[in-house]
C-alpha cells in the first residue's frame, strides 16, 4: 500500500527488547519499528512470543530493552501510563470483563485517561454507532456476547482510550470465517479513516498480510524475518518455512 | 522464588536422607536425656511441648499431605481430653483404656468433620473447622454434669508405682515421648507408602490425582481420621499429664487451633522435627515473654509467624543454609495471562 | 408474639453480622482470601473509638475518625503483609490473616486492656412498644446504620470510577491490567474499605449492649463467616441476607432450644454452615467459579 515506510515518522521503536516469565525468558533481543499510520503484522507459530511481545510493549511482563513510543522511552513505564500515551492492546482471547455490562466494558477502556464523565458518555455513544450491536447490547452482561461481538468489544473498549496505536492479539481466533472477514473490514476502516496504527499478531497469514503494509516474522524469541507485506507474501521459499501455507 | 512444593519434600535423597536421619537420632537421643538433666519443673515445661507436638503431628498429617487448613483440631484435642477425663471419672477403666477411648473418639469426630471436607476444601473447610473449634468450649458448657464446664474436670494423672525407676514428671514425660515416637514412625511409613503418594498427589492435583485412580473420598476421610485421631490422643495425654481440663484451658479453644498451625508453619514439615521446634518455640516463647506481659508474648508470637510466612515460607525446618546464599533474582510482577473464554462462564 | 419479639432482635443482631460479613466480602472480592482477622481489626475500631470518646470527643465524630483510621490501616496491612503473598499458595495466605489475628487481638490486649469498657451510645436512650414487641432505639439506630452504610457502598460500586475499577479487578483481575487499572492499589483499597465496614460492625455492636473488650467480636466473627458461607464469598446481598438470617436463627435457636444458650449458638452456626456448604458450596447468591489456578 505505501512505500512511505522509511519517510514516515516512526511512532514505536523496539530495540533489542527481551522479556521473561520468571525464570523462563521468552523474547531474547526483538526488535522491530512501526511507522506512524502504519499497518504491521507479526507472524509466528504457536509459542514464538508474539503474545509475549505485545504484553511487554502494553509493560504487562517483566521487560528490559528499548521501546520508544511516540517519542518517549515507555521501556519502565507501568501499563496505565503506556495506555494513557495512545498505544492499547486488544488482548488474546478478548479479554473482556464477562460479568460486567458492554457499556461498563466501554467505560474501563477509558479508566486510566482523565476523560471526564461526560466525554467518557460521548466516546462510548460514538462506539455504540460504530459497532451498532454493542449499542443494542449495552445492558447485557458481556460474557453471553458471541465471540465476534466480544472481539467488537475488545476492539471498542481499547477505542475508548483515544489510542494512536492498537496491539491486537490473534483477533480472529476462535471466530468463524465471515466473521474474522468482517473484524478486519473493521481494522481497515478504523486504520483508514482514523489514522490508527496497527501492530496485529496473527496465525492468518493470509489475511493479515492483505492489509499490512509491513511485516515480520518471530520465532523463538527473535526477529527473523522483515519485509514488506507484499513482498513476504509472494515469496514462496518464506511462506513455505515460515507461515506453513 | 520457588514454593516448596509438597511432592518435593520428606524425600531427600543420598547423603540428605543419611544427614537426615543423623540429625533425627541426635533429636531423639537429647529427648531421652531431657528428664534425666532438668528439674521437675522444666521436664513439665518439656511434656507439655510434647503434647502440643503431638497435636501438631496429627494436625500435619491433614495439612501436610492433603494441603488443607483446619482452624478447629482444638476441637479434636478437646475431644480426646474430655473423653478421658470423663471416662476416668465416671468408670473403673484403666487409663490405657480411656486413652484408646478418648482417641477413638476423637476419630469418630474426624471421621464426621471429615465427611462434609470431601466437598468442602480450602478457604470453606478453614471455616467449617473454625466454627467447629470455636463452639467447642459451648458444647462442653452445655454438659457441666458431665464435664465441670468452666469449672474444669480433675483428671487423675500418671503416676508410677513405687518401684518405678522414674520420678512421677519423668515417668510423664517418657510416656508422652513414646507416643510422639510411635506416631512420627508411622506417619514416616505412611509418607514413604503408596497411600503417602496418592495423599500427596490428592493435595497437589486431585482431579490429577483421581485420573489415576486415586480413591479420593476414602483418602479424605481416612487422613482426616487419622489426623483428629492423633490430636485426640494429645488431649488424652495432656489431660493425664495435667491433671486438670476446663472449657477455659486454652487448648480446647480456639486459641489452641491457632496455636497447633502457628507451631505447624514455624516449624515447618519435617515429621518429627518441625513439630518439636514449632512446639517448643509455640510454648516457650509466650512462657519468657510472659513474665514480662503475655499479651507481649502474643504479639511476637503473630509477628513471628507472619514474618517466617513471608521469609521462610517451608518454616524452620525447610530453611536449609545452601539456599541463604543462592541469589533469587528479583521478584516480577504478576503474570498477566488473559482471561479464559468468556464462553458460559456467566451461566 | 414471642416469636415477633425474637425476629426484631434477631434481626438486631443480624444487621451487625451483615455489617462485619459484607466487610468480609468486600476483601474477599478484592484479593480472594477470607480475612480470618476482619473480628480483630474492627475490635481495635471500636477501641479506637472508646478512646477517643473517653478523650471527650463526640462519639459520632470519634466514630468517623475511627472509620478514617480503619481504612487507613486495613490498605497499609494489605500493602506490607498481604500483598507479597498474593501469588503464593492459598494456605500461606490464610495463614497470615491467622497471624493478623494474633497479632490484631495482642495489640487490642496490650493497648486497651482487657477490662470492659461501655461505650457512649450513638442512639438516644428508651424505645417504643409496637403491638406489644419492644423495640428500643438502639436496635432501630443499628439497622438503618447499617441500611444506611450498604446504601452508600452499593452507590459506590455501581456509580463512580473507582466502584466499577474495584468491580472490574475482583471479576476480571488480567483485563484490568490491560485496560490500565492499577490492580494493587485496588487491593489496598479494598482492605481498606473492609477495615471501615468493620468499624462501624464493631462500633453498632456496643449499641446492642457489649462492652469494647478484646474479644467482643469473636462470636459475630464466627456467625459472619457463617453468614459469608450461605450468601457466597463474593456476593454483597448474600452478606446481608445471610447476616440476617444468623442473628434470626441464633436468637431463635438460643431461645427456644432448651439448654442450648449463650455461646453455644454457634453449633447451630455450624449445622447451618455444612448444611449450605453440602447443597450448595458456592452460597446462595454466590456463581458457580471456574477454579483459580
Ligand atoms: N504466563 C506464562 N508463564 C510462563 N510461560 C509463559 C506464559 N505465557 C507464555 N509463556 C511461554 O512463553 C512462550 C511464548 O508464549 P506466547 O508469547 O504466548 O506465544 P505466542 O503468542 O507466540 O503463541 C511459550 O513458550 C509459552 O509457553
Ligand atoms: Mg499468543
Amino acid at each position: 500500500m505505501t512505500t512511505t515506510r522509511d519517510s514516515a515518522p516512526t511512532l514505536l521503536e523496539v530495540n533489542d527488547l527481551h522479556a521473561r516469565y520468571g525464570d523462563a525468558r521468552v523474547l531474547h533481543g526483538v526488535s522491530l519499528r512501526v511507522a506512524e499510520g502504519e499497518v504491521v503484522v507479526l507472524l509466528g507459530a504457536n509459542g514464538a512470543g508474539k503474545s509475549t511481545l505485545l504484553k511487554a510493549l502494553s509493560g504487562l511482563v517483566d521487560r528490559s530493552g528499548g521501546v520508544t513510543f511516540d517519542g518517549a522511552d515507555i521501556s519502565g513505564e507501568p501499563s496505565a501510563r503506556i495506555v494513557r500515551r495512545g498505544l492499547v492492546l486488544v488482548p488474546e482471547g478478548r479479554g473482556t470483563f464477562a460479568d460486567l455490562t458492554v457499556e461498563e466494558n466501554l467505560r474501563l477502556g477509558a479508566y486510566p485517561t482523565a476523560a471526564t464523565r461526560s466525554e467518557v458518555a460521548a466516546s462510548s455513544d460514538e462506539i455504540m454507532t460504530m459497532f451498532p450491536i454493542l449499542g443494542e447490547r449495552s445492558t447485557q452482561r458481556a460474557g453471553l456476547l458471541s465471540g465476534g461481538e466480544q472481539q467488537m468489544l475488545a476492539i471498542g473498549r481499547a477505542l475508548m482510550a483515544r489510542p494512536r496505536m492498537l496491539l491486537l492479539d490473534e483477533p480472529s481466533l476462535g471466530l468463524a470465517p465471515a466473521v474474522t472477514k468482517s473484524v478486519f473490514e473493521t481494522l481497515r476502516t478504523l486504520h483508514e479513516e482514523r489514522g490508527l496504527s496497527l501492530l496485529i499478531v496473527e496465525q492468518n497469514a493470509e489475511l493479515s498480510l492483505g492489509i499490512a503494509d509491513y511485516a515480520y516474522v518471530i520465532e523463538a524469541g527473535l526477529i527473523r524475518v522483515d519485509g514488506p507485506a507484499r513482498s513476504i507474501r509472494d515469496n514462496e521459499g518464506l511462506r513455505r518455512a515460515y507461515l506453513g501455507y | 522464588m520457588s514454593e516448596p512444593t509438597r511432592s518435593t519434600r520428606l524425600r531427600p535423597s543420598g547423603r540428605r536422607a543419611i544427614g537426615a536421619a543423623v540429625v533425627n537420632l541426635i533429636v531423639i537421643a537429647a529427648l531421652v536425656a531431657i528428664p534425666l538433666f532438668f528439674e521437675p519443673f522444666r521436664v513439665t515445661q518439656f511434656t507439655q511441648i510434647l503434647v502440643v507436638a503431638l497435636a501438631v503431628m496429627g494436625l500435619n498429617l491433614l495439612t501436610g499431605f492433603t494441603g488443607q487448613i483446619s482452624v478447629g483440631h482444638s476441637a479434636f484435642f478437646g475431644f480426646g481430653a474430655y473423653s478421658v477425663g470423663v471416662i476416668m471419672a465416671n468408670t473403673d477403666a484403666p487409663m490405657p483404656v480411656a486413652l484408646a477411648a478418648g482417641t477413638a473418639i476423637g476419630a469418630l469426630a474426624g471421621a464426621v468433620i471429615g465427611l462434609p471436607s470431601l466437598r468442602i476444601k480450602d478457604t470453606s473447610l478453614a471455616i467449617v473447622t473454625l466454627v467447629f473449634g470455636a463452639s467447642f468450649p459451648a458444647l462442653v458448657n452445655m454438659f457441666t454434669g458431665l464435664t465441670g464446664g468452666t469449672q474444669g474436670l480433675r483428671v487423675e494423672r500418671i503416676s508410677p508405682a513405687e518401684d518405678f525407676p522414674f520420678a512421677a514428671d519423668q515417668t510423664r514425660y517418657y510416656v508422652v515421648l513414646c507416643a510422639v515416637l510411635v506416631v512420627a514412625a508411622c506417619v514416616l511409613l505412611l509418607d514413604r507408602s503408596r497411600t503417602g503418594r496418592e495423599l500427596r498427589a490428592l493435595g497437589d492435583n486431585e482431579i490429577a490425582a483421581v485420573t489415576f485412580g486415586v480413591n479420593a473420598p476414602r483418602l479424605r476421610i481416612g487422613v482426616f481420621t487419622a489426623s483428629a485421631a492423633i490430636t485426640a490422643l494429645a488431649g488424652g495425654l495432656f489431660a493425664v499429664t495435667n491433671g486438670f481440663i476446663s472449657s477455659g484451658t486454652s487448648f480446647v479453644t480456639i486459641l489452641g487451633s491457632i496455636e497447633f498451625l502457628t507451631a505447624l508453619v514455624i516449624g515447618g514439615r519435617a515429621i518429627l522435627i518441625g513439630p518439636l521446634l514449632g512446639a517448643a518455640i509455640a510454648q516457650l516463647l509466650p512462657a519468657q515473654l510472659g513474665q514480662e506481659s503475655p499479651e507481649l508474648a502474643h504479639l511476637v508470637y503473630g509477628v513471628v509467624l507472619i514474618v517466617i510466612l513471608l521469609l521462610a515460607p517451608g518454616g524452620l525446618t525447610g530453611l536449609r543454609p545452601s539456599t541463604w546464599f543462592r541469589s533469587r533474582g528479583p521478584e516480577l510482577p504478576p503474570l498477566p495471562t488473559t482471561a479464559p473464554p468468556t464462553k458460559g462462564s456467566t451461566a | 408474639m414471642l416469636i415477633m419479639q425474637l425476629l426484631v432482635d434477631g434481626v438486631g443482631k443480624g444487621a451487625i453480622y451483615a455489617a462485619l460479613a459484607l466487610a468480609i466480602v468486600v476483601c474477599h472480592r478484592s484479593t480472594g482470601l477470607i480475612n480470618f482477622a476482619q473480628g480483630e481489626f474492627a475490635t481495635l475500631s471500636a477501641m479506637l473509638t472508646a478512646v477517643l470518646t473517653a478523650s471527650g470527643i463526640p462519639v459520632w465524630f470519634s466514630l468517623g475518625i475511627a472509620v478514617v483510621v480503619s481504612f487507613i490501616g486495613g490498605a497499609l496491612i494489605q500493602f506490607v503483609v498481604v500483598r507479597p503473598t498474593l501469588k503464593r499458595p492459598h494456605l500461606v495466605q490464610i495463614m497470615i490473616t491467622i497471624g493478623l489475628y494474633i497479632c490484631a487481638n495482642a495489640v487490642g490486649q496490650i493497648v486497651f486492656g482487657p477490662t470492659p469498657r461501655p461505650l457512649d451510645p450513638l442512639f438516644p436512650a428508651g424505645g417504643f412498644s409496637l403491638v406489644g414487641i419492644r423495640i428500643s432505639w438502639d436496635l432501630v439506630g443499628v439497622v438503618l446504620l447499617q441500611a444506611l452504610v450498604i446504601t452508600a457502598l452499593t452507590l459506590f460500586f455501581s456509580r463512580t470510577k473507582a466502584g466499577l475499577g474495584f468491580r472490574a479487578v475482583a471479576t476480571a483481575p488480567a483485563a484490568s491490567r490491560v485496560v490500565g487499572i492499577r490492580v494493587e492499589r485496588m487491593h489496598m483499597v479494598g482492605w481498606g474499605i473492609a477495615a471501615a465496614l468493620g468499624a462501624v460492625a464493631g462500633v453498632s455492636l456496643t449499641n446492642l449492649g457489649v462492652y469494647v473488650e478484646p474479644s467482643m467480636m469473636t462470636p459475630v466473627l464466627v456467625f459472619s463467616l457463617a453468614a459469608v458461607t450461605i450468601g457466597g464469598f463474593d456476593s454483597a446481598i448474600g452478606a446481608i441476607v445471610g447476616g440476617v438470617v444468623m442473628g434470626v436463627v441464633e436468637t431463635f435457636a438460643t431461645s427456644l432450644i432448651p439448654g442450648l444458650s449463650g455461646d453455644a449458638g454457634m453449633l447451630v452456626s455450624l449445622v447451618v454452615i455444612v448444611a449450605i456448604l453440602l447443597v450448595r458450596p458456592q452460597g446462595i447468591f454466590g456463581r458457580e467459579r471456574v477454579a483459580r489456578v
